[in-house]
Parts: C-alpha cells; structure tokens; sequence
C-alpha cells in the first residue's frame, strides 16, 4: 500500500476536522429530520442518511466516494443525552 | 513539551471531547481511515466503534478475539485486535504526531442491529497511560488537549 507523506496525512485530518465541525454546527437543524440516524458528510454537505452503517457505505460508495475519508456520526435523538 | 488540542463540541444537552486521528493500519491490508475518537476517561481502553470498523473494510473475522469483552450503555460488544498502527495527530502547531499502537480495539456488537448504530470510537484511559499524556480541561473555558513532556 502506497505510504501517505505528513503533509496528505495533514490535509486529509483537515478536511475530515472541516467536516466534523460542520456536522456539531448543524446539529441542531440535523436532528430535525434524521434524527437516530447516522449522516454522512463530504466537504460541508450531508452525502448520505441511513438508519445503518452497512446501507450507508454501500450508498456512498456508489457515488465513487472512499468512505475512510467521509465523516460519519449519529444524530442523537432530540431530548436525549447519551452516555456511553 | 507536546500539545495536542482537543475539540470540545455542543451536542444538544451536552459537550463532547474529541479528538481526530488517522488510523494506519501498518500488518493488516486495510486502508488508512479517519476516526473521531470521543476522549473518555472511564474507559479503561482505546476502541474503534462497529460503524468506524466498517469503514475499514476489514471482515473482523479475520482479527484475533481479545478478552473480555464490554459493556457500553448496556450493549454488549466483542473486541478485535487491530495489530501494529500508526496513529497521526495534528499537534497545536498543526505537525504530525504519529503514535505506534499494538492494543487498539475494534468492537462488534452483540445487541440489536437498530442499537448498535449509536456507540462512537472511544479514545481511552491506555492511550493517555501508555503514551505518558496529562489529559487537561478547563471546562468554564470549552479548552482541553493532551500534553507530554519529552
């Protein structure tokens, strides 16, 4: 497998924090449709919502994505506070 | 010194500590894979969720069975041994860290599939152990990040 170099490991941790950052700041608006949901995000945009991983990969993957750069999180339901 | 920056989000209801890291698999023939791992002391070991896992498009069935397994918000789950990864963090200054890592876990669930969705990768009390880092937060702030002196 080809060796990534600190500066593509960099740029890759970025736009994966870019995307992180986006989905906490959206949050609130997420909740109110896919709430229970895992969403997927790609460069600021929601690519994909399903209710399990598996069916979300495959989607994502259609679309030509390699899903190990794709930020994936689970909108927690509303009035609820996870503890793991 | 080392200082890696923690992010602290707003989730509805509450504040999350994570941190990001690429997760480069070095004895397995897997892709590298971005994880956010939640920062949690009370676990007593670093582990890559089922949902992360997949991610990873390794058939877990191919890892060895670590003992004993856990218990997450009352799901249960077994553990993988992911043998010999790099772990690249972004320090402050926004270089590079890579951390060897011989104990990360992946976890495959026993409950439910409509439970299993929710559990997040976990960045646990063995990391900060064996990789000699003070976790600090300043709650009243929203500031936390690891630190080592070398």
């Amino acid at each position: 497998m080809k060796q990534m170099c600190d500066e593509e490991i960099k740029r890759s941790l970025d736009k994966f924090e870019e995307d992180g950052d986006w989905f906490y700041k959206h949050i609130a608006d997420l909740q109110k449709e896919h709430e229970g949901k895992l969403v997927a995000v790609k460069d600021g945009k929601v690519i994909g919502v399903k209710k399990q991983i598996e069916t979300l990969l495959r989607d994502i993957e259609k679309k030509g994505i390699n899903v190990s750069n794709v930020y994936i999180n689970f909108v927690p339901e509303k009035n609820m506070i996870y503890i793991y | 010194m080392m200082k890696i920056p923690l992010k602290i989000n707003l989730v509805p209801e509450h504040y999350r500590i994570s941190v990001n890291i690429n997760v480069i698999p070095r004895s397995i023939h897997a892709r590298p894979l971005l994880i956010e791992f939640v920062v949690d002391t009370g676990s007593p070991c670093t582990l890559i969720s089922f949902n992360d896992a997949k991610r990873l498009n390794i058939p877990i069935s191919k890892l060895s069975k670590v003992n004993p397994n856990v218990s997450l918000g009352s799901r249960k789950f077994e553990r993988y041994l992911l043998p010999d990864v790099d772990l690249c963090l972004k320090d402050e200054k926004g270089d590079i860290i890579k951390i060897k890592s011989k104990s990360l876990t992946v976890l495959k669930p026993t409950t439910s599939l409509t439970q299993r969705s929710m559990t997040p990768s976990i960045l646990g009390w063995d990391f900060l152990l064996s990789n000699n880092f003070r976790l600090v937060l300043d709650a009243p702030n929203k500031e936390s990040y690891l630190e080592r002196v070398d």
